[in-house]
């Protein structure tokens, strides 16, 4: 018999989740001290990255997780916008509820998009997101032609129960919390019986529906339930941007979510932490670079958006092919480093 | 009715162009596998390089555009793509998409951002058409080029050896190497055609409109032609690119321009519904 | 489930096709409860495909499958899992990036017993019944020695573990049938010897009969009540392994495909 020697885990799991329940409590301190130390421009900066992580998280339980390669997710941002737009002016709705509107009306589209996944898998289903997206982009501008005007749907300060909350700490504080309430409904799935149903759905299907897993149905759960965080988290992404409007929600907006899982980690939350603050710093190390030393004959860094492209596009292929998967990768090999150091091996 | 056969016409020769990329996209997943998402950005830098000599006319500066662009295909396949045989569908669509926007921000930085324009191919600028229909005499050539490169590629396909590895390729890279076909080098090939392809149609479209990068975004097309005529079919690519062009033109005729993209959206998603493997494909088989 | 009898599984003129290959033709069959039923024949003999068409990944294109019963054809492969019916696949289908402790926790599925919702809530429910199950799949583990492995990643461990780590997936099902497909292609001599145990223990226990498909005629032999014979499609023969062991119409069919001894020794 082929004997598994060595193989006794180094430390049992309980010892893991305490550890995850003191990593949880730091980051809840460094999020709430964040902006009381650093200045505006970090905090600006910092609230962008919750926000992509509120929306990029999703995206990973449905790519990374679940195995669906999907493109939609702008196209989800913009239904949850409009419908988080629609009921807010014409009902005068506090946000709260502005964001579960949204999020019903994304797990409704959600569910539809998801439907294709039901008979097409691979290239053709990412043909049917594609397709997906420039439809309800459509669609949207049909409603904001007809609802808000040719400028979009120009949301107003945010106010909840009556307190202002648009300044920049107070709208970092309501994205943070946001962004840490999808963090954890994920992280409870992954760790759940659903969750693991997911990545089997995702590997072996035949084997899922053996063990009684019904494909479909986790397939579309999934879908609509990532579609209706995006959709909610595009209320909130709204109100920070101030205006919504069609031109913002490209196919180019819904790859940089995508961007942020593989450069992250696919399946993996902290890798979806992790990618969506390094692709919001990018723009942010480039144009410092470019206002330093971009002046007269400063080469390519004269050239600051176009560098940014580029950069953009050689990250991406640099993770792909030398480190798949992603940050979360190295995290967790200099973490293996520093046990195996620890226990003298 | 004019309007009706005028729609009919330009689709047709809009679709041709859409056809050329989609042509490019047939080669490289038949042959490689891989979903190529940069066929757009190969097409726009083709177009502005072609744009940027104009002053040798545009047969000149369409050929020298479609050799570089080749070119850049082939260089691409040497450096990022070939790692990526068969790791599946995330990575190669992940790395085309990077490779686009290297494409498009070097594109800038080395020939600007600013629209350029390109001659005609042919000194008439239209044709005049019975029933007083016209055709603008790009899209004519459009058409008729496209045709051509379909069939030249469809014959390659079938007769010569590079074609027969390539078609061994697809099926089985490891037994086609056993049999001495090199699949490096044909997978360059299969690149080079594409970019070369992509150019072409570029080159065209500039001297339809302007040339600047963003004409990339005309490409989105090229899937919809691709999923229409078959993913693995070249003839379905050609007629794939028509049908997609013309129910575009009609859409933006009787519907408004704004429903021109949405439309040709549309048509691939009842594809991928009612008939996946699109007109001339190879439905997929899946085995537990 | 547990607790509840083996069922009697009736296959009656099953027919299967892919285009113009013939996989199954009037195959019938009757798997009785608290039987060990060895299915035996040359490669491409249409065995697989008929645990695909019994499960339901492949709806069967003629005939009918019952069980206790009920009438299996046209439910989904989910349906039919429900019904008490498990299997293994011939070429293993575990997830490669689950643990195996995880990939026999698949196999309580069913017993989940909480939605995505209280999942996603994290509260007491969800995380009380994960805890169940994870004493659940334990004595599983131990069964088929593999508490060591428990935690290791399915996909880096050796073939024949793979097997063993899929049988415990199934049997997490608590299945009162449960199909093999070649549970013994490509592992060891202990493997080989623990699978025997396995069936026997089952087969003792009395709360899941077993259909075992093997190239291994021995083990087949050794194990099974009865056994069944397929041939291009067709069942030739059902009998007792030692009618079966001198059936001239079994020999028959074995001397067609020479590869079959080269795969029993290969397993050897
Ligand atoms: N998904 C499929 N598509 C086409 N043909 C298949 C498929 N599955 C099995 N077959 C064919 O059915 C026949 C029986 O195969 P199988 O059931 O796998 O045989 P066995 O398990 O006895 O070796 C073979 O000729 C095989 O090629
Ligand atoms: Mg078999």
């Amino acid at each position: 018999m082929t004997q598994s020697t060595s193989l006794a885990p180094p430390l049992a799991r309980p010892r893991a989740a305490g550890r995850r329940t003191v990593l949880a409590a730091l980051a809840v301190a460094i999020i709430a001290v964040l902006p009381l130390v650093v200045s505006p421009y970090w905090t600006t900066v910092a609230t962008n990255a919750a926000l992509a992580f509120a929306i990029a998280a999703p995206l990973n339980l449905l790519t990374g997780n679940a195995g669906q390669f999907s493109l939609g997710n702008a196209a989800f941002l913009v239904v949850g916008a409009y419908t988080g737009a629609y009921v807010t002016f014409t009902f005068d709705l506090e946000l709260p509820i502005a964001m579960l509107a949204a999020a019903a009306a994304g797990a409704l589209v959600g569910l539809i998009v998801g439907l294709p996944s039901l008979r097409l898998r691979g290239a053709y289903l990412l043909m049917s997101t594609l397709a997906a997206h420039y439809i309800l982009v459509f669609a949207a501008l049909k409603f904001q032609t007809s609802q808000f005007g040719a400028a979009g749907a120009i949301f107003p300060p945010l106010r909840i129960a009556g307190v202002d909350l648009s300044g920049e700490r107070s709208m970092y504080f309501v994205i943070a919390v946001f962004a840490a309430l999808i963090g954890l409904i994920i992280a409870n799935i992954m760790r759940s019986g659903h969750g693991r149903a997911l990545e089997a759905v995702k590997a072996r299907d035949v084997a899922a529906a053996a063990c009684g897993i019904s494909v479909a149905r986790a397939k579309l759960w999934v879908w609509s339930l990532t579609s209706a965080m995006i959709a909610a988290a595009g209320v909130l992404q709204a109100y920070y941007l101030g205006s919504a409007s069609v031109e913002y929600y490209t196919l180019n907006l819904a790859i940089t979510y995508v961007a942020m899982i593989l450069v992250g980690g696919l399946g993996s939350l902290g890798g979806s932490l992790l990618g969506a603050c390094f692709v919001t710093l990018v723009p942010v190390g480039v144009n410092h670079l470019s206002d330093a030393y971009g002046g007269e004959g400063g080469g390519i860094l004269a050239y600051p958006h176009e560098l940014q492209t580029v950069i953009y596009g050689l990250i991406i292929i640099a993770f792909v092919l030398l480190k798949p998967d992603g940050l979360i990768g190295l995290v967790r090999s200099a973490t293996d480093r520093v046990v195996r150091v620890r226990q003298g091996r | 009715m004019t309007d009706f056969l005028n729609a009919l016409l330009s689709g047709a020769g809009f679709g041709a162009l859409y056809g050329l990329v989609a042509l490019g996209l047939v080669v490289i997943f038949k042959s490689t596998g891989i979903l190529n998402f940069s066929g757009g950005a190969l097409m726009a830098v083709g177009g502005v390089v072609a744009a940027g000599l104009g002053a040798q006319g545009f047969w000149i500066a369409a050929g020298i555009a479609v050799v570089a662009v080749a070119g850049v295909g082939a260089v691409a396949n040497l450096t990022v793509m070939r790692p990526l045989l068969g790791r599946g569908l995330f990575p190669g669509v992940m790395v085309t998409i990077g490779l686009t926007s290297v494409i498009e921000g070097s594109s800038g930085i080395l020939f600007g951002r600013q629209p350029r324009f390109l001659a005609d191919p042919i000194g008439v600028p239209t044709f005049q058409l019975p029933f007083g229909t016209s055709m603008s005499s790009t899209l004519a050539v459009a058409f008729g080029l496209s045709a051509a490169a379909t069939a030249l590629l469809a014959v390659a396909f079938r007769r010569t050896s590079v074609g027969l590895q390539l078609r061994a390729a697809a099926v089985r890279p490891e037994v086609a190497a056993m049999f001495g076909a090199n699949p490096g080098r044909i997978f360059t090939y299969a690149w080079a055609v594409a970019g070369g392809l992509a150019a072409l149609a570029g080159a065209l479209l500039a001297s339809l409109t302007v040339a600047d990068i963003s004409i990339a975004a005309f490409a989105l097309r090229a899937f919809a032609a691709m999923i229409v005529g078959g993913v693995d079919s070249l003839g379905g690519a050609f007629l794939g690119g028509i049908l997609v062009g013309v129910t575009e033109l009609l859409a933006g005729t009787y519907l408004g321009d704004d429903f021109r993209l949405p439309s040709t959206m549309v048509v691939l998603m009842v594809f991928l519904m009612v008939r996946p493997q699109g007109l001339f494909g190879t439905p997929e088989v899946v085995r537990p | 489930m547990k607790g509840s009898l083996p069922g009697e599984l009736v296959i009656d003129r099953l027919g299967l096709r892919f285009g113009g290959v013939v996989a199954l033709r009037e195959v019938s069959l009757t798997h009785h409860p608290d039987e060990v039923l060895g299915i035996i024949g040359p490669n491409g003999a249409g065995k697989t495909s008929l645990i695909n068409a019994v499960t339901g990944i492949y709806p069967p294109s003629a005939g009918s499958v019952r069980y206790r019963g009920t009438p299996l054809t046209g439910l989904s492969p989910e349906s039919i899992v429900a019904t008490g019916i498990a299997r293994t696949f011939q070429h293993n289908q575990l997830c490669g990036d689950l643990t195996v402790r995880e990939n026999v926790l698949l196999g309580c599925h069913l017993r989940l017993g909480y939605g995505v919702v209280k999942a996603a809530l994290g509260i007491g429910p969800a995380r009380r019944a994960e805890r169940r199950l994870r004493g659940e799949v334990e004595p599983l583990l131990e069964l088929l020695n593999l508490e060591h492995a428990a935690d290791e990643r399915a996909g880096s461990l050796p073939y024949g573990l793979q097997k063993r780590v899929e049988m415990a997936r199934a049997l997490a099902l608590r299945p009162t049938t449960l199909l093999l497909d070649e549970p013994a292609a490509g592992t060891s001599d202990a493997d080989r010897a623990a699978l025997v145990r396995i069936i026997k223990h089952l087969r003792g226990e009395g709360s899941c009969s077993v259909v075992l498909i093997e190239h291994d005629v021995g083990l087949v032999m050794e194990v099974s009540d009865r056994v069944a014979v397929l041939d291009w499609g067709e069942c030739i023969v059902v009998d007792t392994p030692e009618v079966i062991a001198t059936d001239a119409r079994v020999l028959a069919a074995y001397l067609g495909v020479d590869d079959t001894h080269a795969d029993v020794s290969e397993s050897a």
